[in-house]
């Protein structure tokens, strides 16, 4: 079996080996049966046609040989894809087209499905980035936006939970800054103490909050943002220890963050919980529907996100039933945590969802389109394929031998060939120019469909750090299917040439495929 | 009349080309001379369609081929018998005197 595979393999590669063998084999038997009839007594010419009178005709022979031999299936299709080559080398504005027309619809689908596996597949870019949480209120009046939580809340969170391993705090407010050129007035986030560490920023200068300074009388202790840092201090290295007053009070610097985008928003400057005047005033602490902060935990290690939600359930129905006044019943308060990572892109999947879906029909227009292109030149061969399916040169071969044979048995017709071989023989050497030069152009061809498609691909993978981490500690929430956008603009504006908006451009390439293939 | 003949000759020639493998291996003119030979002449066929059927004996895998220096000290195309073709033989054999004795029992009934 393996045997005749290989046979067939070779049958089908040597072709011009098999050939000349047959060509040997038929020769040798020839000679023998010369000298066989020399022996005999006859002179070298009459053993010559004696011989070849037994044998019968050598073409003839050497043509049904072939039909015993031939592998037809794998033949055929070697056939195919030569003459598939072939035309493409013989139209280059159609294997131009039907290059290019492919090459957009790949590059479109490679491009979109890196964005959406740099954002909805991958995991968070933070250590441990599967186990951060995000806690939302609702209640009946608040519709689909989180209430926030107030201080009391976020205390009984935070003492009562099995779940989670910490639990941390975010508001942000603006204050005016005085001790610099000018008053100034900034965006404060305030946070937690353990804030940066369970987000897993690490300070780019000095360091981040400790437990102490969240401390009652704690010394007030402000760290600023990269882009404030740049902006407002041109990025001086010693800005650490210089002091500032906010809020009537003395507040020192003690580090810098990295150039990350921070989430849930940008602040200028980050200060502990304590240092914010509202957030520490009596009144508001002890206010259970004081509800200001944004509220953020991570799974203790090996935690589930379901396990975790039947635990701050249990905690909420506690609350509920303890402090019945702060939580009307028609209201409907309900609490639910969502990974960090879920919430972040639950906006931007149906925009990508959709992206995606888009770019797939864009690549199936595409080779709708090059099959439509390639119907429509079949369809101009139409009447050359009915001729050549009808009369085949080999039978027109045997035909004619077998007329001569009628005349002339000793006519040596071993030289019967159609003119198409004939041809292209006279044609050889300039084809092979040709062909190398073809061959040579559609190697660039597709180097370069092959480097377009490679671009996209890197342009969206250099971005997807970026568009993980911008989500993951972007502007808004919202942010998220809006940067996307922009990228994906970007990107069909890579493709495409121009356009603004990609939903507008994918509309055009549509209609522009659509159009031509009708 | 000559296409009636090779249709005659096509059944048997196959298992002709078997038999004279199975004595060893062979080139083609070997081979056509000795069926030449043991038929006495009476099965004298065309030589060049002793190929076609070689190949195809070939390309079923009843017979595989080499090439060899032949006794004239020349390069030639020896074809031999292979297990398959061994298996194949005996039952063109049997298939071949099954056949011939029931004409034989007609014949000699008439």
């Amino acid at each position: 079996m393996l045997k005749r595979a290989m046979r067939k393999l070779r049958a089908l590669l040597f072709r011009a080996r098999l050939e000349c063998e047959m060509e040997r084999e038929m020769q040798f038997h020839l000679e023998r049966e010369t000298e066989e009839n020399l022996r005999r007594g006859m002179s070298l010419a009459e053993a010559r046609r004696a011989a070849r009178m037994s044998f019968g005709g050598v073409e003839g022979v050497k043509e049904e040989c072939r039909d015993m031999q031939r592998p037809r299936p794998l033949e055929t299709l070697w056939q195919d894809v030569r003459f598939g080559a072939r035309m493409l080398r013989k139209n280059p504005g159609f294997s131009l087209l039907a290059v290019v027309t492919l090459a957009l619809g790949i590059g479109a689908n490679t491009a979109i499905f890196s964005v959406v596996y740099g954002v909805l597949l991958r995991p968070l870019p933070y250590q441990d980035g599967h186990q951060l949480v995000v806690l939302q209120q609702y209640s009946a009046q608040s519709g689909a936006n989180s209430l926030g939580f107030s201080v009391k809340e976020i205390r009984d969170y935070r003492e009562q939970t099995q779940t989670l391993a910490e639990v941390t705090e975010h508001h942000s407010m603006t204050f005016t800054l005085f001790g610099g050129a000018e008053p100034e007035l900034i965006q404060t986030g305030v946070v937690s103490a353990n804030y940066f560490e369970m987000m897993g920023v690490k300070p780019l200068l000095g360091r981040t909050f400790l437990p102490e300074d969240e401390t009652h009388g704690a010394d007030a202790v402000l760290v600023l943002s990269y882009d404030y840092w740049q902006r407002s201090h041109r990025g001086d290295p010693h800005v650490t220890g210089r002091r500032f007053r906010m809020n009537d009070r003395p507040h020192t610097v003690i580090g810098v963050l990295p150039p990350v985008p921070q989430y849930p928003n940008e602040n200028d400057v980050y200060m502990p919980t304590v240092a914010c005047p509202t957030r520490s005033s009596e009144a508001f602490q002890s206010n259970r529907n004081g509800r200001m902060m944004s509220v953020f935990g991570r799974l203790k290690s090996g935690g589930e996100l379901a396990q975790a939600q039947a635990d701050l359930s249990v905690i909420a129905d506690n609350m509920r039933q303890q402090h019945a006044d702060a939580y009307p019943a028609q209201q409907r308060f309900h609490t639910s945590v969502t990974s960090l990572h879920d919430e972040l892109t639950q906006r931007a999947q149906k925009t990508f969802l959709i992206l995606l879906g888009t770019a797939g029909l864009v690549l199936l227009i595409a080779c709708a389109n090059v099959a439509n292109l390639a119907l429509a030149r079949v369809m101009r061969r139409e009447h050359e394929m009915a001729v050549r399916t009808q009369i085949e040169p080999q039978h027109l071969i045997r035909q004619l031998r077998s007329a001569v044979y009628e005349f002339d048995l000793d006519t040596a017709i071993d030289q019967v060939r159609t003119l198409e071989d004939t041809g292209r023989e006279a044609m050889a050497s300039p084809r092979l120019t040709a062909t190398l030069l073809n061959l040579f152009a559609l190697l660039a061809l597709v180097i370069t469909a092959a480097g377009i498609a490679g671009v996209m691909a890197l342009a969206a993978a250099q971005r997807r750090h970026e568009i993980g981490v911008r989500l993951a500690l972007g502007a808004r929430r919202d942010a998220g299917a809006g940067h996307a956008a922009r990228i994906e603009a970007g990107l069909a504006r890579f493709v495409i040439g121009r356009g603004r908006r990609v939903g507008h451009d994918a509309r055009r390439i549509v209609v522009a495929v659509c159009g031509r293939a009708d | 009349m000559a296409k009636k003949q090779a249709d005659l000759l096509q059944g048997t020639l196959d298992l002709q080309i078997l038999k004279t493998l199975a004595l060893g291996e062979q080139h083609g003119w070997g081979i056509a001379q000795r069926i030449q030979q043991t038929s006495e002449g009476v099965l004298n066929i065309n030589q060049g369609s002793l190929y076609p059927a070689l190949y195809r004996l070939e390309e079923q895998g009843w017979i595989s081929s080499s090439w060899d220096v032949s006794d004239n000290n020349r390069q030639a195309k020896y074809y031999k018998l292979t297990r398959t073709g061994q298996k194949q033989l005996a039952e063109e054999v049997a298939n071949w005197e099954r056949l011939s004795g029931a004409i034989e029992l007609v014949l000699q009934s008439s």
